[in-house]
């Protein structure tokens, strides 16, 4: 499809503005930031017991981009599903204590499944916040550096979203 | 700046008001023995005066009450008991009728009416034998306030008219036994001081992750056990000094509690020693508050009933597999060391979090708790939301999602110096609350305002697990928590009363 005259000063505009802004923040000294990749290994996942309590398991691959170590767990993370365009939350692990960490050093990555199922929040959330076929992505709070000892002051996380994937019957 | 003045002031006032509430208690006289090296602190009695004449010695009443010792030689001030003042006075060269008289005249000219009224039956007065007057027990005071030397364990100390003495305060008895020696050694008669032990005074200051005395509900708690799981030694990365580290499970204490027979616990969630030791029900290992640093060992834990396991749980949606666990209440409770002190009491956020937001670790009080009431009459009759109090998010807030139900959560089943073994646990009949909770925050208080919506409060039972913020405000958080009944039937301990009476 062409692209009009138009759209394409406005690209160019907006994309001087957004190198401008990424500049003033860099040479501010800007508070680092945890920099993960976070995608899925299925573009596709099947609910499993549709129905009754459905749930499925998606395989989750985070990579540390940054130059500092970063922690994260699967239990400080959501599913959220795209409903009528707005990513929502359907579900939420619930954990008994800090659960697996995993600490990923500069340039390392980690792998690991994580369950998604209705059953934990279905009383918690609006009623189409369930867990159904759509498209998916998950939200991962990680925090910077080695992981403590003790846990962190709420706060101490930067939200990162995954890539999006599907979930079908 | 202003908060530290009013953090005195409160200081102040409370050092002053436990000074006159102990006015019945007769003064401990300590054996007088002088062995000063510094000149004795009543001689520095003069200045004292010349600062009140001179109106700066800032001690608002009192600086009236000096200067009319500066007219009233021997003067040790006055107090009113039961509607009757009563005077100090050292010496007995004036007779009663001379001093009332004085006394009289100078309180016609009081600025303040209240307090004239106060004293309108001064010249009905009665006249006690003064040890010191009031400008040298100021001079004590003084001398203990700035002490050349250090004082362990001292807490405050104030002249007292009632008791015309100065009241010195240590945290405890060994404290107070060297504190003695000391100030004997800068001067400090002695017999002028009544001494007392007394629990170390807070005001806001306090926090929910570091030591604090008497413990309550909400205070951080470890379990540690350096015979399971020893320590390593490392090098602190920042200054390359060597440090012990210890292997521990964080959490939140959530009430202390007594049986109908007297005994008395404290109460948190039975994973915080799961979690830690890795065993089905361990016992044995000791709780700290808040850790070996601050605060310090406050007790052991007694009790920890085991969760069902693999078959006798019920299928899992969302493994196809049963459940590794489950329990109707994941519930220990602990013995405390002697002398550890601890109140049957709440204790909330100075600022506390709703709609979906966390609240400050910094303590504002601790509040009664008046009774136990169930999630149903909470929510159904009462219609009050169910509030929390924990060590990392604090005090938070929220309605009650549904009152008995189950709820599938992550719990690691491993030792604390090992890799979590991520299993899932059913916590069967619980109750869910939206609200935000955080890692550590298990074991917290969940409370409500019984009958208000403030304190006093009402126990509804202890926070289990809960969904972990990738970023605030989150308002799809929610913690389940064990209901006061099911944890009772779980002990089998007959009922547990956290009441603070």
């Amino acid at each position: 499809m062409p692209i009009s005259w138009t759209c394409r000063c406005v690209f160019l505009v907006a994309t001087a503005l957004g190198l401008a802004i990424q500049g003033c923040a860099t040479s501010t000294g800007s508070v680092a930031r945890p920099s993960v990749q976070i995608v899925t290994r299925e573009d596709t996942v099947l609910v499993r017991s549709p129905g009754t309590s459905p749930s499925f398991v998606v395989t989750v691959v985070a990579r540390n981009q940054g130059s500092d170590s970063v922690y994260l767990s699967p239990c400080r993370a959501a599913a959220e599903r795209l409903i009528n365009g707005q990513w929502v939350t359907v579900y939420q692990p619930v954990c008994t204590g800090v659960g697996p960490l995993f600490t990923l050093a500069p340039g390392d990555s980690a792998v690991f499944p994580m369950s998604v199922s209705s059953f934990a929040t279905v009383q918690a959330t609006p009623t189409k916040a369930v867990v159904a076929p759509g498209e998916y992505r998950l939200i991962f709070g990680i925090g910077l550096g080695q992981a403590p000892r003790d846990p962190p002051s709420p706060g101490s996380y930067v939200a990162t979203a995954s890539s999006t994937f599907l979930v079908k019957e | 700046m202003v908060r530290q003045s009013i953090h005195r002031f409160t200081a102040l006032c409370c050092l002053g008001i436990l000074a006159a509430c102990a006015a019945d208690s007769p003064p401990i006289g300590p054996k007088l023995t002088v062995n000063s090296q510094l000149r004795p602190a009543t001689l520095d009695a003069p200045d004292v005066m010349a600062s009140a004449v001179a109106g700066s010695l800032g001690r608002g009443e009192e600086d009236l009450l000096v200067r009319l010792e500066n007219k009233l030689p021997g003067f040790g001030g006055l107090y009113i008991a039961n509607g009757e003042v009563r005077i100090y006075m050292k010496r007995s060269a004036q007779s009663a009728s001379v001093v009332r008289d004085q006394l009289v005249t100078f309180y016609s000219t009081h600025p303040n009416p209240r307090v004239r009224e106060a004293v309108a039956n001064l010249n009905r007065a009665t006249v006690l034998p003064a040890d010191y007057s009031l400008s040298e027990l100021i001079a004590i005071e003084n001398r203990v306030a700035s002490s050349p030397v250090v004082l362990p364990g001292w807490i405050g100390t104030g002249a007292s008219i009632t008791r015309n003495r100065v009241v010195v305060m240590f945290k405890d008895s060994s404290s107070l036994a060297v504190g003695l020696q000391r100030m004997e050694s800068i001067g400090v008669p002695l017999a002028a001081l009544s001494p007392m032990v007394v629990p170390e005074i807070r005001t806001s200051s306090g926090y929910f992750i570091t030591g604090y005395r008497p413990t309550g509900g909400g205070l951080q708690i470890r379990t540690e056990n350096d015979t399971r799981e020893p320590g390593i030694w490392g090098t602190d990365p920042k200054n390359g000094n060597p440090f012990y580290y210890t292997f521990s499970s964080t959490c939140s204490l959530g009430f202390n509690v007594r049986t109908q027979s007297g005994a008395e616990y404290f109460m948190t969630a039975g994973h915080c020693e799961v979690e830690y030791a890795g065993v089905n029900g361990a016992t044995g290992d000791t709780a700290i508050q808040a850790s070996r640093q601050s605060g310090g060992l406050i007790g052991t834990y007694v009790y920890n009933p085991p969760y069902d396991e693999g078959s006798s749980c019920p299928f899992n949606p969302a493994t196809l597999t049963n459940f590794d666990f489950c329990t109707n209440a994941d519930v220990a409770l602990g013995t405390y060391l002697s002398g550890v002190t601890h109140v049957r009491k709440v204790g909330t956020s100075t600022y506390g979090g709703v709609n979906g937001y966390p609240g400050q670790i910094t303590i504002n009080n601790f509040w009664s708790i008046n009774g136990v009431l169930s999630p149903e009459y909470v929510d159904s009759v009462m219609h009050h939301d169910a509030a929390k109090s924990g060590r990392t998010t604090g005090t938070t807030s929220g309605p009650i999602i549904f009152t008995v139900g189950p709820v599938s959560a992550l719990i690691c089943f491993s030792r604390a110096d090992q890799v979590c073994n991520s299993r899932y646990i059913l916590l069967r009949n619980a109750t869910t609350v939206q609200a935000v909770s955080d890692a550590g925050d298990s074991g917290a208080p969940v409370f409500t305002g019984n009958p208000g919506t403030g304190a006093p409060y009402a126990a509804i039972g202890i926070l289990l697990a809960g969904s972990h913020a990738s970023s605030y405000p989150c308002t799809s958080c929610t913690f389940a928590l064990a209901r006061w009944d099911q944890i009772e039937a779980r002990l089998g301990l007959g009922s547990l009363l956290p009441q603070t009476n």
